[in-house]
């Protein structure tokens, strides 16, 4: 986890990394801010199987993105850099 | 199995996997599998939950009006995929809004619209309604689990 301004400009220059992360924090009741790009959401973070539903379904009404076909797909995306490269390839 | 072409038809109590005493839907006016639903549940005055809720002033408790949401949208769920052929449904996450109290003798009437809906994984935003006034609303995020 990170704070720090400089963190938080970056991020908001990417609208989809921005709500990725805000789906974490609201998942893992966290303040954004405190979220870095590579932490694990699972191990890291404490997003529980639950959690993740919360943070798909947030991505799926936002960008419209599909669910994850399964299991390990959902565990390979764990973590907000990842989930923002799925939405963007989703999105392309 | 209810016919989904016929919505009042359908008995939530066959289809919701509670027994009567947690069942806070009493029928379905309105049902497009896999986008909307519309229900409807009504609370006697002499209701237990409702007349402690306070003595005197019943209300119906804010936590009812979300679990009417709930219950809809697993209703929902359930109609969706044919009736509920052996699949479970778990809260992920309940975002809510309290406008205005609920009453008892008034018909609470639930509409549950999908915002996204996987294979599994499904987002809803659902609201409580008497007559003209809102009363709750709330997104969710549920789960389907298979047995």
């Amino acid at each position: 986890m990170k704070d720090g301004p400089d963190f938080e400009k970056s991020i908001e220059s990417d609208d989809i990394q921005t709500r990725v992360i805000a789906a974490i924090a609201d998942a893992a009741d966290l303040e954004p801010a405190r979220i870095e790009l590579d932490d694990d959401i699972f191990v890291d973070l404490g997003v529980d199987s639950l959690g993740a539903v919360t943070v798909f379904v947030l991505l799926a009404d936002d960008f419209g993105v599909r669910e994850p076909t399964d299991e390990d797909e959902i565990r390979g995306l764990n973590t907000a850099r990842k989930l923002a490269d799925f939405v963007r390839a989703e999105l392309a | 199995m209810p016919s989904l072409l016929d919505p009042e038809a359908v008995d939530p109590g066959v289809v919701l996997p509670y027994g009567p005493e947690f069942l806070f839907v009493r029928g379905v006016t309105e049902v497009e599998p896999g986008a909307r639903i519309v229900t409807w549940m009504r609370y006697a005055a002499d209701d237990p939950l409702i007349s402690a809720h306070f003595p005197g002033n019943p209300l119906v408790p804010g936590a009812l009006l979300i679990e009417q949401m709930c219950q809809s949208a697993m209703l929902l769920g359930l109609l969706s995929q044919g009736g509920g052929n052996g699949a479970d449904w778990r809260m992920a996450s309940v975002d809510a809004r309290f406008h205005a109290p609920g009453r008892p003798n008034t018909d609470l009437i639930t509409e549950v619209h999908y915002t996204s809906h996987g294979p599994r994984m499904t987002g809803f935003k659902a609201s409580v309604m008497a007559g003209d006034q809102k009363l709750a609303r709330m997104r969710g995020a549920a789960v389907r689990l298979d047995r």
